[in-house]
């Protein structure tokens, strides 16, 4: 029992370690997806309320607290959109009211692209669309994938992050009409 | 999350939904997008060029209920109103009429936003066909 409340205090020490620390993965954009779930199932495991059900109730309540911000930190960092603006917020970066303004040409076609979406009549025709879209939202992932990139090495940081914050406002449009379609 | 009785009233059945041509002088055209949920609204408003008064309103958004209300009421707003009275349209008004709650804020600055938008437009557009019709003039002077 000893050695369980040890495991769990130690990382409960850890003083608010960030998503990446706490799946023991690189402060990074770009990760391998199946890396990213191994780490969790491992730590899942060790954490999981099951395994500390025989434990004194504060053993009990610290893993529940821990697995619920594992899932958190999982949830967040699996998925491409939600990982970029996270890693964003930890640079510092402007937050998505920072760069309101979009161009109208991309705006009015984000207009349409909704509007083919709701009248489109067949599943085919349909699906064409969202697969046009899901190609447009990779292609924007790769420039967000490029500007992390840069942000590692050297160069202008400010622009950069400013950069992201723009593919990444864009992006949520893209993302929405997915969500919705 | 509930919403309020006028938002679903205007949810269920949307007022001026549609569009003008952009090709007529006396149409302006409001385009934003909120990047906190990634909805669209066009809104746009048809004007007397003699009166100054707003005769027709028209939106069209594909965002959430409170999207949806907030630009129906705009519309609601617009119809009647001249431009300086238009102008002075704000979005806690809207949120005052409509009971939104402060996360659904954004959807009210939008159509603000748009209504703002939709003037400029039309302006520019107005000053744009004032110039041309006065180039004659100033070539002969």
């Amino acid at each position: 029992m000893w050695l369980r409340q040890f495991v769990l205090d130690v990382i409960g020490r850890m003083s608010q370690p960030d998503y990446f620390e706490r799946l023991g993965l690189p402060r990074r954009f770009s990760l391998d997806v199946a890396e990213i779930d191994r780490q969790y199932l491992a730590r899942s495991r060790a954490l999981h309320p099951d395994f500390h059900q025989l434990g004194a109730s504060s053993e009990q309540q610290a893993s529940m607290e821990l697995t619920a911000q594992l899932n958190e930190a999982y949830a967040t960092l699996r998925d491409p959109f939600r990982r970029a603006e996270y890693l964003l917020q930890l640079h510092g970066g402007p937050p998505p009211n920072a760069s309101p303004e979009m161009p109208p040409e991309f705006l009015e076609e984000v207009l349409e692209l909704r509007m083919a979406l709701a009248e489109a009549a067949e599943d085919a025709e349909r699906a064409e669309i969202e697969r046009q879209l899901r190609e447009r939202r990779d292609g924007m992932l790769r420039e967000i994938a490029d500007d992390f990139d840069r942000l590692e090495r050297d160069g202008d940081r400010s622009a950069i992050l400013l950069s992201l914050r723009r593919r990444l406002n864009a992006l949520k449009y893209i993302q929405n009409l997915l969500r919705r379609s | 999350m509930a919403y309020s009785s006028k938002v679903l009233d205007h949810y269920n059945n949307p007022r001026n939904v549609g569009s003008f041509s952009t090709a007529d002088p006396n149409v302006g055209t409001g385009l934003v997008g909120a990047p906190e949920c990634g909805d669209v609204l066009k809104l746009q408003i048809l004007v007397n060029p003699e009166t100054g008064v707003i005769e027709d309103a028209k939106f069209k958004t594909f965002g959430c209920g409170s999207a949806i209300a907030s630009s129906s009421l705009a519309t609601e707003w617009l119809r009647g109103k001249t431009i300086e009275q238009a102008l002075a349209i704000k979005n806690t008004e809207i949120v005052e009429e409509l009971a939104l709650p402060p996360v659904k804020v954004h959807c009210s600055v939008l159509a603000e936003d748009a209504i703002k938008a939709a003037i400029k437009n039309y302006q520019e557009k107005q000053a744009a066909r004032q110039s041309k019709e006065a180039k004659p003039e100033a070539v002969g002077v």
